[in-house]
């Protein structure tokens, strides 16, 4: 079409500007804006100077940290390269659940719980660039792999923040509610599966894909259900996702395979569209799996397995307890010993997502636990009191 | 919940006949304008929930509204999407500003395709500004970028094919029509654009984006250049390391909203008003509220009851 604009010249000029956030910083981007997460060769550079500016965040911020580093006699100025990433103190989950665990954080702050499956809950205190960054990592790993999609709606088998307060499972679901539409089916402390099913069939025939979301405990009393009621749902298109563990139903769990099948033969989902999330309440990050059941672990985040008897890097491959050092957090050091045993791989996965791999094996039994809260307390004297 | 004292569910005729259903959003305050926010494609009017309520916020009525012939719960079906169809509706619902806003001075903040609609409608009509966000100024070239292909061999298909068949746009099937419709009627290119835009007698500002793989910040820039008209400003923002969908970027989206909310004071010639931004969880609540409200199709918002 041809213009009829007058020619440039004659016009008055426009007024333009460049802009860019003063908070929005190369580790933003690549939780917000990064497309190409899983293929580029030089996030590891990225990654060390994320987790150095986290660190000085927190030795400013942190008078835990700040006790941690300097019984151990680190500074910043260890971190030279990936492998010094080892070297960072660590806090163990268990910390949380005994130490108010702060940092600079800005505005208001939220208190997010764990379950307590173990006794007492873990309480993290998140504040917005926590938050935006933890939802950014859902937002990044539901679009590397999942694919960017609306047409979609989550059945969470769990309750929602109205009935479960801050625990840190359904409220990180909700989450979900900013992408699509998120209904909970857990109630009154009961899971609504006649509730769930007429939901299920009653899909609106805009919603290309279904989410299942439950911890597997659930999905298993899902399968139990339609079992006993000779119901089949066919639902090939959806994906079941796990999350959360076994918890207090640790003596029911049933292997993964095991569980896949039964949720193939009961929904008819295929082995491939049924995945595990990782995340833990002292975790900002939360680790995808690809449709080969491998966790991959997001450019930002470090996992180092350590060996239980010295917490030394253990290498690829070999099993051992799994750390995290996640610079997402501002407003709590998110340099994290975990209670679980896993390993970690290099090897590249046959989904031709690059990085690292994670595999969780297990929870640490209690004598473990001991044990390496035993080595922890070499320097976790150094933290200082109780949680006020 | 939004932070507008009054939530109403409203209806408009489409200047194509079709009900448009929209949502109305007036401030506690005395408002300072009305702004018309259509949605951008495969959008409804929940999705632009949380900038809404930053508008009422800062005291300015907003009226929203789902599509006609597109997703949400306005009439008709997406597979009959046009351009005409989406300035149409722009046009219905700037011809029929609701009783409560009618006096207030009328404002456009208009996203993406929307974008381009709204420039159309503006062109024959009184507003005292458009803020376009990411907008859409050169159709058949980002058509070209969405659908992977020349958009053209569409066109020039459409003898052969029909203009029923339907076309894969993103997550949706879009009948030939809107192609056939973009070019017929004057949809094409950047000069199109700002040959209406020079016909606006107000300020226009847009946000481009420095990484957006759809629309061309460069192209952005000659369409305001090409569209200027004397005595009514053309500004341009380009955001850096920013693509197409800021939505689930949230420093971006705090900067958006405070060029919005300048850009609108601006055009209206108030000073600018100190911004303050929602936390995360009121951010997590206003989308759910009305997420839930689209999802039993507003059916608890009864229209002109007060909420």
């Amino acid at each position: 079409m041809a213009a009829s604009a007058p020619a440039l010249e004659a016009l008055p000029t426009i007024t333009a500007v460049r802009m860019r956030p003063a908070d929005l910083q190369s580790l933003d981007q690549e939780i917000y804006e990064g497309l190409d997460s899983y293929t580029r060769d030089d996030l590891a550079r990225c990654r060390l100077d994320w987790i150095r500016q986290a660190v000085e965040h927190h030795l400013a911020g942190s008078p835990i940290f700040q006790r941690l580093c300097a019984a151990q006699g680190f500074s910043v100025h260890d971190l030279r390269t990936i492998e010094d990433l080892a070297r960072v103190p660590l806090l163990s989950s268990g910390m949380f659940k005994k130490r108010a665990v702060t940092s600079a954080a800005v505005g208001a702050v939220k208190e997010c719980t764990s379950s307590g499956t173990q006794g007492s809950k873990s309480i993290v205190r998140r504040d917005r660039r926590t938050l935006e960054r933890f939802a950014g990592s859902v937002v990044h790993g539901m679009t590397h792999f999942f694919g960017k999609a609306e047409r979609r709606q989550a059945f969470v088998l769990g309750p929602s923040t109205e009935e479960a307060g801050d625990l840190w499972f359904s409220y990180s679901l909700s989450l979900a509610n900013m992408l699509y539409d998120t209904d909970f089916f857990v109630r009154e402390g009961k899971l609504q599966l006649a509730a769930l099913l007429d939901a299920l069939r009653d899909l609106d025939p805009e919603i290309e894909t279904p989410l299942i979301v439950a911890p597997p405990s659930l999905l298993l009393d899902l399968c139990d259900w339609l079992d006993a009621s000779h119901t089949r749902v066919e639902l090939a298109n959806a994906y079941a996702i796990t999350a959360g563990g076994w918890k207090r139903r640790a003596n029911e769990v049933v292997d993964r395979e095991e569980l896949a099948a039964r949720v193939a033969r009961c929904l008819a989902i295929p082995a491939e569209r049924q995945r595990d999330f990782f995340n833990m309440v002292e975790l900002n990050t939360v680790i995808f799996e690809c449709e080969h059941h491998r966790k991959h672990v997001p450019p930002w985040l470090e996992v180092i397995v350590r060996r239980p008897t010295d917490l030394a890097a253990a290498r690829p491959g070999e099993q051992g307890i799994l750390t995290y050092l996640d610079p997402t957090a501002t407003s709590f050091p998110c340099f994290i010993l975990s209670d679980d045993f896993g390993a970690i791989s290099h090897a590249p996965c046959p989904c031709g997502r690059r990085g690292t791999t994670m595999q969780l094996d297990r929870r640490m039994t209690g004598i473990e636990e001991r044990g390496c809260g035993l080595k922890m307390d070499r320097y976790s004297d150094a933290t200082g009191g109780k949680r006020p | 919940m939004s932070s507008a004292d009054r939530i109403e569910l409203c209806h408009v005729t489409s200047g194509n006949g079709s009900r448009i259903t929209g949502l109305l959003a007036i401030p506690r305050t005395t408002a300072k304008a009305v702004v018309v926010l259509p949605p951008g494609y495969e959008r409804r009017m929940h999705h632009y929930a949380v900038l809404s309520s930053y508008l009422v916020r800062h005291e300015f009525a907003v009226l929203r509204f789902d599509l006609t012939n597109h997703v949400g719960v306005s009439g008709g079906d997406i597979c009959d999407l046009t351009m005409s169809s989406m300035a149409h509706d722009l046009g219905g619902i700037l011809d029929a500003i609701p009783p409560a806003v009618a006096g207030l001075p009328r404002a456009i903040v208009a996203p993406s395709l929307a974008a381009r609609a709204a420039v159309r409608a503006a062109s024959t009509r009184n507003v005292a500004g458009l803020v376009l966000l990411l907008p859409v100024v050169d159709l058949m070239a980002t058509l070209t970028r969405v659908l992977g292909y020349d958009v053209y061999d569409v066109y020039r298909a459409r003898e052969a094919t029909g203009d029923d068949k339907l076309v894969r746009v993103v997550e949706h099937d879009i009948k030939v029509r809107f192609v056939v419709d973009a070019v017929e009627s004057g949809w094409e290119g950047v000069a199109s654009t700002a040959q209406e835009m020079a016909r606006i007698a107000a300020p226009i500002a847009a946000i481009a984006a420095e990484a957006d793989d759809w629309v061309e910040a460069a192209d952005v820039r000659s369409a305001l250049e090409l569209g200027g008209r004397d005595g009514h400003a053309r500004q341009l923002a380009v955001l850096e390391a920013t693509s197409h969908d800021v939505a689930h970027n949230p420093p971006v989206m705090r900067m958006l909203v405070e060029q919005i909310l300048c850009s609108l004071h601006d055009a209206l010639g108030l000073p600018r008003d100190p911004i303050t931004h929602f936390e995360f969880d009121e951010i997590i609540r206003i989308g759910s509220t009305e997420r839930g409200w689209a999802k039993e199709a507003y059916g608890s918002l009864r229209a002109g009851k007060a909420k």
